[in-house]
């Protein structure tokens, strides 16, 4: 094997490595059938091709040794997947939020050669092994440098808040299989990359870093999720939603963080494992929604929930799979995504009892609450994405008119739904196994003494499926000799159900609209010129008054340095020399 | 992991005496009311009559309907097996306080989607409620999590019961975390004043109003696993913050005193439960959720008291 490429083999990459593939194989198959709607105006090949670059530079990302390798692999993750998010060139949204996605990656791109550069001036070496060997030597403020590179540049690329906004945009955009794998499996490259920086490199950080990993992680989480509540479009809800779930990841992160800084291992421990469990645990679930929204995207051709409605009775399977999904995500058991929210609601609780210093745990306790309200908007947006989209009636035209799906799409959303569920109920197999692993990371000889309490989830499915299954024959002989009656729902005395008489989404959330409201931006119109109608918006609030203002800046500084653009060859030789007198004396000053 | 066999027959005994103790509520009503009510043992016939009827369901509905109610009801009981009743100990048991808290979010999954289910408004209208509501309430879980554990460094439920069985002293904090369950529990119950479960009127009612298009065996289970539901919280309550007199030893003394302990505190919990009933309007949708961040403020309180008293 060439020197430059070292597979790197330590648990946190092959973890990481597993996470890819295992979500990729389900993708791979459900893209067969996806792509049959692209045919007519699409290149197949192209898809193809950058999809397996796509998955293959992920692979690179996580198994490189190496800073300059890792960056060679991250540069063509970002590429492939910015020509995947415009791979639906035609519409001229999607060319708009592809461009915007691919500035902000390449944002986070010059963070991290940024923060490579630091390692190589501090440690002599790009090699990750030489990296971690000189990591106890770090000083105070070496650490906060490489910290703050390591939280922009991977921050921007997992969406943290202020650094999220490209996220709503570029998952809708591009092709449910892709935002599939970007939001599945892109964001835990990021993580990845932050975990491997903040754990390994820097072993023990600071506690200001910590306290600002929780709180950014925080923010984030309650953030999105409210944004989240209030869209209509399925795709942008779930991007949002993953937005907090990576909020989530965060703020764990920042909790292990604190706790390292303390010396208080064991729960570090547990708080780490809980983030990387919770990293599986959303791969899973995230992609598996994602691709059940491609599905409704396949056979209606809109992704507005408010014009869909019943699809429960033409797409059968897709509905059962999006309600094990959504299970998963708000955190009902025994689906995986409740095994890891234990963990991470756990890891809050114990490093509010473990910590000393009252000011840190007044602020655990704050994050924890938020946590929980996040969890319980996470239920609620969820419920809102699947109820109004699959049950109830159809609203309109394109909701009754269903297009069959493909097996293979349908095998695909099946694997995803299948693991959701085995992930769930035999977490504590996996939660031992990854403690067995972050304890090895900090050091602690005692093997998994406190995760002991989570096998009971395996009991309570026991209990739970077999009283179930009693209640259920006891409720087939109950009816066995009595009347069975289908018949139209109530309709208030009215002869027949309209199909407005439901709910939409936008009355779902009212009350939340109500309350949280100027978060995401919320504003209601109410035209009644010949017939009422009334018109709900919102929009991102960081881009409105962050992002907006800097590109207005940024124009108004251009045209004022236009000026000294003459045109006269003279002045730009003059004007190149000068800058190469500075970049000289910056090389000198700071290598 | 062991698991008495003493256990199983405290929860079998609770799940069976359910809708007793919500014929008793029904009866403190009428009482407090000035009338006379129907007899205790009403909400067993209701059941029956519930049982021996056929159903009807909406030619809308999807599996959710088909197996919700079944689910709601299988959860709710699993959940029974989960808490100590009259007797506890400190063996290594099933009892995950998180568990038990994630268990009741099965049912409300499954009463929201009902809800949703049936295409009538009211179904959406009251899922919508039930939603918001239960994101409010749901810091209050949370914080009584925590306040457990940083009293008895424990999240086992039958161990919470034993340590705080042999402390007497109760402080401040306890109280308010007490206080703030309290009001969690009406809210998940569907109580005033956030839900009136005797109404059917459609401004007020939330949880009704999610199962109105159900019937015959199908209403039901919904109907029994609500009884079990405030049963449970209500055991919950009691044992993991007065759990004075519960028997931690397995003799017929403790027994006993610890069934009549237990009978005599739930009567007065069902008795606080009526008079707040009969005393209190339902009230508002946003004034009820504004109860939630004064009752986490108070949970900031109680945190500080622990840590700087």
């Amino acid at each position: 094997m060439l020197p430059l490429i070292n597979i790197q083999k330590d648990w946190l990459s092959i973890y990481f490595a597993l996470i890819i593939i295992l979500i990729f194989i389900p993708v791979a198959i459900y893209t067969k059938g996806y792509l049959m709607e692209y045919k007519k105006h699409y290149s197949i090949q192209y898809m193809l091709f950058l999809i397996i670059l796509f998955v293959a530079s992920m692979v690179g990302v996580v198994l490189s040794s190496n800073g300059i390798e890792f960056l060679v692999f991250w540069e063509i993750m970002s590429i492939s997947s910015f020509f995947l998010v415009i791979y639906e060139y035609i519409n001229k949204e999607n060319l708009k939020a592809g461009i915007f996605y691919f500035i902000m990656t390449h944002i986070s791109g010059l963070f991290l050669m940024i923060m490579f550069a630091f390692l190589f001036k501090y440690t002599g070496s790009f090699d990750f092994s030489e990296i971690i060997k000189y990591s106890i030597n770090f000083s105070p403020k070496q650490k906060y440098t490489i910290f703050l590179l390591a939280l922009f540049g991977f921050g921007a690329k997992m969406g943290i808040i202020p650094l999220h906004a490209w996220l709503p945009k570029a998952h809708p955009s591009a092709p449910s299989n892709v935002s599939a794998m970007m939001s599945g499996v892109m964001l835990k490259v990021a993580l990845y990359g932050f975990i491997r920086v903040t754990f390994a490199f820097l072993t023990s950080t600071p506690l200001t870093c910590g306290v600002l990993v929780l709180i950014i992680g925080t923010i984030t989480a309650i953030f999105s999720i409210l944004n989240a509540l209030l869209q209509n479009n399925i795709k942008k809800l779930l991007a949002y939603s993953s937005a907090e779930n990576i909020g989530l990841i965060f703020a764990t992160l920042g909790i292990s963080m604190i706790l390292r800084h303390y010396n208080l291992n064991m729960v570090a421990s547990l708080a780490l494992t809980a983030a990387l469990l919770h990293c599986l645990n959303h791969a899973i679930f995230k992609s598996l929604l994602f691709l059940n929204a491609g599905s409704v995207l396949f056979a209606t051709g809109t992704k507005n929930m408010d014009e869909l409605g019943g699809l429960q009775s033409g797409m059968r399977f897709t509905a059962i799979c999006t309600f094990i999904g959504t299970c998963a995500i708000s955190a009902v058991p025994p689906f995986n995504g409740f095994a890891s929210e234990i963990l991470i609601l756990r890891s809050f609780i114990e490093a509010i009892t473990a910590v000393n210093n009252i000011w840190i745990i007044i602020l655990i306790f704050s994050c924890a609450i938020i946590v929980a309200l996040t969890s319980g908007a996470a239920f609620y947006a969820t419920v809102k994405s699947f109820g109004i989209t699959f049950l109830g009636k159809p609203r309109t035209e394109k909701a009754e008119h269903i297009k069959a799906i493909p097996i293979s799409m349908n095998i695909g959303q099946g694997i995803l739904a299948f693991l959701t569920i085995i992930t769930g109920i035999f977490s504590p197999f996996l939660i031992k196994q990854i403690s067995h692993y972050t304890n090895n990371l900090f050091n602690i000889n005692q093997t998994n003494l406190s995760f002991k309490n989570e096998s009971e989830i395996i009991a309570f499915s026991i209990i739970l499926i077999c009283i179930t299954f009693m209640l259920y024959i006891f409720s087939k002989i109950n009816s066995l000799n009595k009347k069975q009656e289908i018949n139209d729902t109530w309709a208030c005395g009215y002869k027949s159900d309209k199909p407005y008489i439901q709910y939409t989404g936008s009355g779902f959330v009212q009350p939340a609209a109500k309350i949280f409201g100027p978060i995401a931006n919320y504003s209601k119109k109410v035209n009644f010129k010949e017939t009422i109608h009334v018109s709900q918006m919102t929009s991102d609030i960081v881009e409105d008054y962050l992002y907006k203002p800097t590109l207005k800046a940024v124009n108004i500084l251009t045209t004022k340095i236009l000026k000294i653009n003459y045109g006269k060859i003279q002045l730009h030789i003059f004007y190149i020399f000068i800058s190469i007198i500075i970049a000289l004396l910056l090389v000198l000053k700071f290598v | 992991m062991k698991y008495n066999l003493f256990y199983f027959i405290q929860s079998i005994v609770i799940i069976v005496l359910s809708p007793l103790f919500i014929g008793i509520l029904r009866k403190m009503k009428a009482f407090l009311r000035g009338y006379v009510g129907s007899s205790i043992i009403q909400p067993y016939y209701d059941l029956k009559k519930l049982l021996n009827k056929g159903r009807i369901i909406s030619n809308r509905s999807s599996f959710i309907t088909t197996i919700g109610p079944i689910v709601i009801l299988g959860a709710t009981i699993s959940t029974a097996f989960f808490i100590p009743v009259f007797y506890t100990s400190m063996e290594n048991t099933i009892g995950n306080l998180f568990i038990l808290m994630f268990a009741f979010g099965i049912v409300k999954m499954f009463t929201v989607l009902i809800g949703l289910d049936s295409a009538s408004t009211f179904g959406g209208m009251g899922s919508s409620r039930e939603a918001f509501i239960s994101m409010m309430s749901e810091p209050l879980i949370l914080f009584l999590l925590i306040f457990l554990y940083i009293e008895t460094k424990d999240f086992n439920t039958f161990h919470i019961s034993f340590i705080n069985s042999k402390v007497v002293h109760y402080d401040m904090a306890h109280l308010i975390a007490m206080v703030t369950f309290i009001i969690a529990i009406l809210a998940e119950n569907a109580r005033i004043p956030f839900d009136n479960p005797e109404t059917h009127l459609e401004l007020t009612m939330m949880h009704e109003a999610m199962i109105l298009d159900l019937s015959g065996s199908d209403l039901a289970c919904v109907e029994l696993s609500s009884h079990i539901k405030l049963l449970v919280y209500l055991i919950i309550l009691i044992n993991c913050f007065i759990p004075i007199g519960i028997a931690t030893t397995f003799t017929a003394l403790a027994l006993s005193i610890g069934f009549i302990t237990l009978i005599f505190k739930l009567f007065l919990c069902l008795l606080a439960i009526a008079i707040i009933e009969t005393t209190f309007a339902k009230s508002r949708l946003f004034r009820g959720a504004e109860l939630f961040p004064a009752m986490i403020s108070l949970g900031i309180v109680a945190i500080t008291l622990i840590y700087i008293l």
